[in-house]
């Protein structure tokens, strides 16, 4: 039997008049800004020269043709699948231990929260400190403890610098997962806990078959929005690195960046920067797709 | 007769020329609220001084924004092209050309020609694009040579090295007794300053990063030799291996630790250095010659730097921004700006000033250092050749590459883009 709901006239009205102040920012702020990009990307916007006009695919063409733009898709697809998993896998356990009742555990969940609350500039700043090639305290530490006999230089090797870019990324995100994670335990009943041990179910295997599966939808609201955020890098490399060393911790943001801001060529600029918005579309259509599915299997 | 030009209609047309003129600049040019300065954070306390200074005379109050100079380029980018409200950039000698190019400043050619030739000639030069002068000069700048005296004495030496060959000599002999961590610690963070030693240590090895023509050079001779030598600068452990992730700003703190003899550094180093309040090496740091190659039998080389001071094609009042400039770069004010930060002046005739001489004795050693100076290119795509040229040297540097391949590589991607 289908409920039909009687809704009162004038009530959509006000929907829509109460969202219509956000719509205008959204649209103003995010979709103006958005389509006007896509324009220049197809236009020739280069303040050094290049006569105007109508450019079509060739900035897009031109990117995907040098071999230092696909150097820079890979570092960001590197950058991104390495976080994403490490994050996830402290954020979960994270979560997990916040999730047991222990003296403390409410100081505690606000400090782990901390991190997240620092301007990603800053905490670029910070770690900046920790990595300086002759004074940082990663090194100092590592010196004490006998690991290392002279100040590693964290930032001078490609491989090396992007390993730590990642390492001051994820510090400050991972407290994102673990409250999001969090979350999502805190909304699994604990009858399902308690049935499972009656049946026999040890901890690693009620883990694998109850916690898992129930955490999937959250965790798919997290891999968007995480996959997003690192497709787009930008701020934390700007600061640590500035691209380098040796080009190593160029990202397509930074190609972006590089291309409007350096070389004054907003088009091309345009362009990089959109290569990344349709990169986070087709992996957000992507993860719809596949975590969607086993996420709630009854649709 | 009517069409005539007669005394009388010239005088009463000129009348009411001027009549009007006056009447539209009134209604057109009310005073501004403010001028706004965008400069980089080694001119920031100056240029603000003086700006208060023209504030008491003129009424119209400065704001100077100042940012670390890595960050200075990129942001004039956005703010101009973005059409920002600013009336005075900074230009630095190597942006001219790209600025000017990209219509962001006013020609001062009106304004700075009658006194030109006051100026010394590299720095009006720099100034210049297709015969246009885009900024005034306000610092003449080069990399000089600075070294620890009290560390040197230790080791023995009474004077500093005259060769790169030699500094590494006396780097090994003073490592080995103690004396020092590292010989010296250099600026090759993937930076702009990497491309200023770069380019002063290829002509130290008489080579040439363009010639006359446009060709380019870098990827043999001497510009070759000349990135071979700073590998080997940090394959022997003569360079502190940190020099690879410091720029020109950080390697002053390095040097001031203490633990480091030598160090190559801009004009502005010389007053961190020896300051007193902040510097374990106050009193200590002398300057030197650059030294030459041996092998290649050069004396020294240096690169030139130094800032201008422009006006934005968008500030409404440019008369104004120019009043402004002029006071602030005006010779009398030498003195003041040199107790701020120690530079190379732009006046000629400040050279020979008895005050200056007795208050900074040590502009005669900088001028001597510039009879051996030569320029990055100016170019308006300078800055995306530079960073081709920065990734690819430091990848060298780091042993991703071999010196030939990573400045071919740099030469194949350079010709795609110019």
């Amino acid at each position: 039997m289908t409920i039909r709901v009687h809704r009162e006239p004038g009530v959509e009205t006000l929907a829509w008049a109460l969202i219509a102040p956000a719509m205008t920012v959204v649209l103003g702020l995010g979709l103006y800004p958005l389509l006007y990009s896509l324009w220049i990307s197809v236009e020739r916007v280069d303040l050094l020269g290049g006569a105007p006009g109508f450019a079509g695919l060739a900035n897009y063409t031109l990117l995907l043709g040098d071999p230092l733009v696909l150097l820079a898709i890979w570092h960001t697809l590197y950058f991104t699948v390495v976080s994403i998993s490490v994050q996830s896998v402290l954020g979960l356990g994270i979560a997990l231990v916040l999730n047991e009742r222990f003296l403390g555990r409410g100081i505690l969940r606000a400090l782990v929260f901390l991190p997240w609350a620092m301007p990603t500039v800053a905490n670029a700043a910070l770690w900046s400190w920790i990595y300086h090639p002759s004074f940082g305290v990663l090194s100092t530490v590592l010196y004490k403890l006998g690991l290392v006999s002279a100040p590693v230089q964290w930032l001078a090797t490609p491989y090396l610098a992007m390993n730590m870019v990642i390492l001051a990324d994820t510090w400050k995100v991972t407290p994102f997962y673990a409250i999001m994670f969090l979350a999502a335990l805190q909304g699994i009943p604990e009858e399902l806990y308690e049935a499972a041990a009656i049946d026999g179910a040890g901890p690693f295997r009620r883990c694998l078959a109850i916690t898992l599966p129930l955490l999937a939808p959250m965790f798919l609201v997290v891999l968007v929005v995480r996959t997003m955020e690192a497709l787009r890098v930008f701020d934390v490399i700007y600061v640590l690195t500035g691209g380098g060393p040796g080009g190593g911790t160029t990202v397509l943001g930074w190609v972006a960046y590089l291309q409007a801001f350096q070389n004054l060529d907003f088009s091309v600029g345009a362009a990089a920067a959109n290569l990344m918005v349709i990169g986070s579309l087709i992996i957000a259509w992507c993860y719809a797709r596949v975590l969607r599915r086993s996420a709630f299997p009854e649709n | 007769m009517a069409g005539m030009i007669t005394r009388r209609s010239l005088g009463a047309s000129g009348l009411a020329y001027g009549a009007t003129a006056a009447v539209a600049r009134a209604a057109t040019s009310p005073k501004p609220a403010k001028l706004v300065a965008l400069v980089s954070d080694t001119y920031g306390p100056w240029i603000s001084k003086f700006g208060r200074d023209w504030t008491e005379t003129s009424g119209i109050p400065v704001e100077v924004i100042s940012q670390a100079y890595d960050q200075t380029y990129s942001k004039i980018v956005a703010s101009l092209a973005g059409g920002s409200p600013f009336d005075i950039v900074i230009v630095d000698c190597v942006w001219t050309s790209a600025f000017a190019t990209a219509k962001f400043l006013r020609p001062l050619t009106a304004e700075i020609s009658p006194f030109a030739v006051q100026l010394i000639p590299a720095a009006i030069n720099e100034r210049k694009v297709d015969g246009q002068i885009y900024a005034m000069p306000l610092t003449s700048d080069g990399k000089f040579f600075y070294y620890n005296s009290e560390l040197l004495q230790k080791g023995g030496y009474g004077a500093p090295p005259e060769t790169w060959e030699e500094l590494g000599q006396m780097s090994r002999a003073m490592q080995q007794k103690g004396i020092v961590k590292h010989g010296i610690v250099w600026a090759w963070k993937q930076a702009e300053g990497l491309m200023c030693d770069y380019t002063l240590l290829t002509a130290g090895m008489k080579g040439s990063i363009q010639d006359a023509n446009g060709a380019w050079h870098f990827q043999e001779g001497g510009g070759l030799d000349a990135l071979k030598f700073m590998v080997s600068q940090l394959k022997e452990g003569v360079a502190d291996p940190a020099s690879l992730s410091l720029n020109d700003r950080q390697i002053v703190d390095s040097f001031d630790g203490g633990s480091v003899a030598f160090m190559l550094s801009w004009s502005f180093a010389f007053s961190i250095a020896n300051n007193p309040a902040s510097s374990p090496v106050a009193g200590k740091v002398k300057m030197a010659l650059v030294p030459g190659f041996a092998a290649a039998g050069t004396t020294s080389s240096t690169v030139t730097g130094g800032s201008g001071l422009g006006v934005t094609t968008s500030s409404k009042v440019p008369h104004l921004a120019w009043d402004l400039i002029r006071f602030v770069s005006d010779r009398r004010h030498e003195l003041d700006v040199m107790s701020f930060r120690t530079n190379m002046p732009v006046w000629k005739s400040l050279y020979n000033d008895p005050a200056m001489i007795k208050a900074f004795p040590h502009i005669q050693q900088m001028a001597k250092q510039f009879d051996y100076a030569v320029w990055r290119p100016n170019l308006p795509k300078y800055a995306q050749i530079s960073s081709i040229l920065q990734r690819e040297i430091h990848s060298a540097l780091s042993g991703e590459s071999m010196p030939e391949r990573a400045l071919a590589a740099a030469l194949t991607q350079i010709k795609a883009v110019t």
